[in-house]
């Protein structure tokens, strides 16, 4: 990057200062906000869930210490301490019961537990809410049919609320709370009678808002009487945003942003879900940009100010059970916000804060916020440079989103044009409209590769040696490709058919457990039809079914088809033993597979087809159901961290994968190192899919070497790279930087980075085929540092 | 239908001209320089590879060889490329790849159906097809016309990179089917020429100046320790450059990295393996070309 622009670029010493300590602290579990739930639900026996929650929200927005940071000019936690992993029982407990003394030593995303919290917990926390919670009533009406189809289904949302949704940001600011009450006030007055707890119970929460929104002001006015200077001065500053923003709505550009991260970290406050997206942020608070701008605001203050939230979207993580903390590793917790795009008249959206969201992304670059880059084929050059910088500094963000693809798939699931065109990201890749949408993305995961493992063997386990799935036959009674594919499909049906009982189940346990008002007033339609989010308030109301994972699916079923049944290289009898016993002594064999079928992510049409069908088949089959809050169930082809244990789940398959190793990353990813074609082919593979039967959110990982993007031409290509992706119709895509480290693993792991090429003067090489010399010479010259 | 032989088609080739392009290298060059990075373009015939970190040991090779060109040893296989003919018998039984043709024969169809799958990206980049070698110019130009005919037919912009040691009439006929050249200009020294690259440069100097009156030219000299870096080669080929028009030129460093291509073969180069150029010292050259009032890129 030029020289001028680094000047241009540098954060403030507030910024570093702030950001020394925005993380690397311990993390600790906090069970405050669970002992005044407890203490709340004690006092109120007997009356709603509906109020209970809303009773105990307020009174934890009244209650819980809160803190600020001297050089802080957006305030606002859910706990005291920062990056704490807060135990919420209404959810549920007996995951923590048992997994309470591991969590500080667990590999994935651990927790100290003070011994004194732990105590607490025992004696006052977990008694009481034993067969009271989400999770105990799951388990009560569902718990034996989750676990007798665990091995292919795994049933998502059943300790947790659901999260995953992007509020109206702009009812937040252009209301604020206190008129969001007076409004549920007025409603509860002249609702039917049984609408009234749902707008009594609103306007109990935006009570709590405003006593929590002030008592951040009261702290900041004290705590500047002490201080001096620069702190004094921001500190005083934000005690007039937070004594304004409890009685009135947003004025300016850093009330705003104040007024969003306060919306979240209420959402927080309430549900301890997780992703509360903040979704087209640079189209929201474009208005009170620019009116700060015409009262004299700088772009370097703006950028400061965003910045500052920035840091605050890493202050608040998820405490998952241990399964899911592996399933979602390194507590994504998933504050998407997604700039560009275009209008609903399909002109570009972009304005002067996508850009400046793009520099406060290259300054800050932690997990959070989950930055994404809408682009269409208007998207301008510039922004398609800016947004290349950006991914040149390495962390895979932005994440890559593709107007003309998902648009029409939206529409397809019946959403507006308008609506469809203002979409948003929620979680990590899943798609939403704006403020109008409980898309409840993550149901569930089905894992299709375990069903084609049954499909080979009967429906016997390979790992367990247990019956789990029908008797269809084994891969010896086969005569031909087509019959396996036969027993296949009636192994999957017979999955689909139980999961997606299951999943509504735990839907409506959700809608009597943990309605949320607060929530529902900012997502639209429940206002107006006095009935909560949870129970189908919202305009909008899908369900998200991930399918794992069509490269897998595709390269074993193009062994199968050319090697097994076409050829007949590969003997049945030979092949089915040998996955029984994990290719053990089969070197040969299982090489034969690896080598001598072609692969998902090489544009070979007919195997690339199979991922096609597969995922087709599946995501019909799917839109034959319909929720229980009346809405469509969408597919989704993503993984996040779960191809690992997916594939821990699994025995040998056919493509030459051993038995317990993960699967393909991402979600239409290739299996790692098997696209050695390079991205123009990998693309062409992927965007065979039909990327509007995956309207839940699609996921591909790309990597690059970091010398790629060091010259003038290694930038507009990769421009062009992304109007390539535009043009073909692709979802979404991660592009990951290769650092140093990655390619010393590489050099240990050849066949995860077998599609891994460097340019040798005058031709491009693989670098695991490269000799250890040369692999070092490269790794030695491949300094990825910080950048920026 | 034309076929030939084809060692390597490069998809999102970005190195190799404008934009984003697939890159074809066809085989049999009519030079041999000392320090070629593509050992396996020279020939225009089939050779067998040995790729040793793919190779699992499994043996099976060795059976089938008829020439004991392969040995089992410490679970390793050896491959002695002296005794092997090349009639292809392990590479037909290997199951990981290691032993493997260094080359496929395709038909220009054949050609054709993979540098369409990329027609998006080189609109979106001013990409397009570049054909490599080897050379496209050596003994399998007809091969090479062919693609590029059938190219401009279908719209793609095409690239021809090559040595430039042709006759004037085959020249001619690459300017018929070809938007922009890449040459390598090696060593000014006729006899250095000759004795790094076993032809004289007289035929090329002549083509490369034939051409950029009616073409920008990009020329290449690779930066090859003891044979094309010295500062008098580099002065010499800047005085020559000079008078083309619009040429430009581009410097690239030596890497090391080549002699992985001969290992495949049991080979080593026949140029020393020497240290790539410093900064200091590329920027040297780049600032005596530029003096001479010369473009230059470094890579």
């Amino acid at each position: 990057m030029p020289k001028q622009e680094q000047r241009e670029w540098r954060e403030t010493q507030r910024i570093k200062r702030l950001k020394s300590r925005a993380l690397g602290k311990e993390r600790f579990v906090s069970i405050e906000q669970a002992k005044i739930i407890t203490a709340c639900y004690q006092e109120h026996e007997g009356e709603p869930a509906a109020r209970k929650r809303a009773l105990s929200f307020r009174a934890a927005c009244e209650r819980m210490e809160i803190a600020i940071d001297p050089d802080e000019l957006i305030v606002g936690n859910r706990t005291k301490e920062s990056r704490a992993g807060v135990i919420f029982p209404e959810g549920g407990i007996t995951w923590v019961a048992k997994e309470i003394d591991e969590l500080a030593t667990r590999k994935q995303d651990p927790f100290t537990v003070r011994p004194e919290d732990r105590a607490d917990f025992f004696e006052r926390i977990l008694p009481f809410w034993t067969g009271k919670t989400l999770e105990d009533r799951v388990e009560e009406e569902v718990g034996e049919e989750i676990g007798a189809i665990k091995q292919v289904v795994k049933i998502n949302q059943t300790d947790h609320a659901q999260g995953h949704i992007c509020p109206n940001s702009i009812t937040w600011l252009e209301k604020g709370p206190a008129l969001l009450g007076r409004e549920a006030r007025e409603k509860q007055e002249a609702a039917q009678e049984d609408r009234r707890l749902f707008y009594e119970c609103v306007a109990l929460c935006m009570e709590g808002a405003v006593t929590f929104i002030r008592r951040y002001g009261e702290l900041a006015e004290k705590m500047a009487e002490e201080l001096e200077g620069e702190q004094k001065e921001g500190l005083e500053r934000v005690a007039r945003n937070c004594r304004s923003l409890a009685v009135s709505p947003a004025k300016g550009y850093h009330e705003a942003l104040q007024s969003v991260w306060f919306l979240f970290v209420l959402l927080h406050l309430e549900s301890n879900a997780s992703s509360f997206s903040p979704g087209r942020m640079d189209q929201t608070l474009l208005p009170y940009y620019e009116e700060s701008v015409a009262e004299g605001m700088t772009e370097e203050e703006a950028l400061e100010l965003t910045e500052c939230l920035w840091l605050k979207f890493n202050q608040v993580v998820y405490l998952r059970n241990e399964m899911g903390a592996r399933y979602f590793a390194g507590f994504p917790i998933g504050f998407n916000l997604a700039v560009g795009g275009q209008n609903a008249d399909g002109t570009d959206a972009s304005n002067t804060l996508t850009y400046l969201f793009l520099k406060a992304q290259s300054h800050i670059r932690l997990p959070q916020p989950n930055l994404s880059v809408r682009l269409h084929k208007n998207t301008p050059k510039k922004l398609l440079e800016a947004v290349t910088r950006v991914i040149a500094l390495g962390g895979g963000m932005p994440q890559i989103f593709n107007d003309e693809s998902i648009i029409p798939a939206l529409k397809r699931q019946g959403v507006s044009h308008k609506d469809a065109s203002d979409y948003a990201i929620v979680g990590c890749v899943e798609l939403t409209t704006q403020g109008n949408n409980l898309g409840w993305s993550d149901a569930a995961m089905f894992n299709m590769v375990k069903a084609l493992e049954l499909a080979a063997n009967n429906g016997v386990c390979l790992l367990t040696g247990k019956q789990v799935g029908p008797k269809t036959g084994y891969l010896t009674d086969f005569g031909s490709f087509a019959e396996f594919e036969e027993a296949f499909q009636k192994q999957v049906d017979h999955f689909i058919d139980r999961m997606m009982p299951v999943t509504f189940a735990v839907d409506r346990i959700h809608g009597e457990v943990l309605p949320s008002a607060f929530l529902s007033a900012v997502i639209d339609d429940c206002m107006e039809k006095g009935i909560d989010v949870t129970k189908g308030g919202a305009k909008y109301n899908f369900s998200g079914i991930q399918l794992i994972q069509v490269a897998n699916i595709a390269d074993s079923l193009a062994a199968l088809k050319k090697l097994v049944f076409e050829e007949k290289r590969v003997d049945k009898e030979e092949l089915l033993e040998a996955l029984r016993n994990d290719f053990e002594g089969k070197e040969t064999l299982r090489n034969l597979l690896l080598d001598q079928a072609p692969k998902y992510g090489n544009d070979v049409d007919w195997v690339d087809e199979l991922a096609v069908k597969w995922h087709a088949y599946f995501a019909r089959r799917l839109e034959e159901f319909q929720n229980v809050r009346g809405g469509r169930i969408q597919t989704g082809l993503y993984t996040v961290s779960a191809h690992v244990p997916m594939g821990l789940n699994i025995g040998a398959t056919p493509d030459g994968r051993r038995a317990l190793s993960p699967l393909a990353d991402g979600g239409v990813s290739a299996v790692y190192g098997r696209d050695k074609l390079g991205p123009t082919a990998l693309l062409n593979s992927v965007s065979k899919l039909h990327m509007e039967l995956g309207s839940n959110g699609t996921l591909l990982n790309m990597k690059f070497l970091p010398e790629f993007f060091e010259t003038r031409e290694g930038i507009d290509n990769f421009c062009a790279l992304l109007e390539t992706i535009v043009e073909l119709g692709i979802n979404h895509c991660q592009i990951n930087v290769v650092r140093r480290e990655d390619l010393i693993a590489a050099k240990k792991m050849p066949e995860q980075f077998s599609g891994l090429t460097i340019r040798v003067a005058g031709y491009t090489a693989f670098f695991v085929e490269l000799a250890d010399d040369l692999q070092d010479e490269i790794i030695a010259r491949t300094a990825f540092g910080g950048g920026g | 239908m034309e076929s030939g032989l084809v060692f390597d088609i490069k998809r999102f080739a970005v190195h190799d001209g404008a934009g984003i392009r697939t890159t074809v290298f066809l085989k049999g060059c009519p030079l041999r320089c000392a320090w070629c990075h593509n050992p396996e373009g020279m020939v225009n015939r089939q050779r067998i590879w040995q790729v040793r970190n793919r190779c699992i040991g499994c043996g099976v090779c060795v059976k089938a060889c008829t020439q004991k060109a392969l040995r089992a040893e410490g679970g390793r296989i050896h491959f002695d490329a002296a005794r092997c003919i090349s009639d292809g018998g392990c590479a037909r039984v290997c199951t990981t790849g290691a032993l493997r043709w260094d080359s496929k024969r395709m038909t220009v169809e054949e050609v054709m159906e993979v540098l369409r799958r990329d027609r998006i990206a080189y609109e979106k980049s001013g990409g397009g097809v570049t054909l490599s070698g080897g050379e496209p110019m050596g003994e399998q130009a007809e091969f090479a016309l062919a693609i590029l005919a059938q190219c401009k037919r279908e719209g793609f912009r095409t690239t021809v990179e090559s040595c430039m040691f042709t006759s004037i009439e085959i020249l001619r006929r690459f300017e018929e089917v070809t938007d922009q050249f890449i040459t390598d200009i090696k060593i000014l020294d006729s006899e250095r020429h000759r004795a790094a690259t076993g032809v004289e440069n007289r035929r090329i100097l002549e083509n490369i100046k034939e051409l950029s009156k009616r073409h920008s030219l990009l020329l290449r000299t690779p930066m090859i320790p003891g044979y094309t870096e010295d500062l008098e080669n580099v002065r010499a080929i800047g005085a020559f450059v000079r008078e083309l028009p619009g040429a430009r030129m581009e410097l690239l460093n030596f890497n090391p990295l080549f002699v992985q291509k001969y290992r495949y073969r049991g080979e080593v180069p026949e140029c020393p393996q020497g240290e790539r150029l410093t900064r200091e010292e590329m920027e040297l050259r780049r600032g005596i070309l530029e003096n001479m009032g010369i473009e230059v890129v470094c890579s």
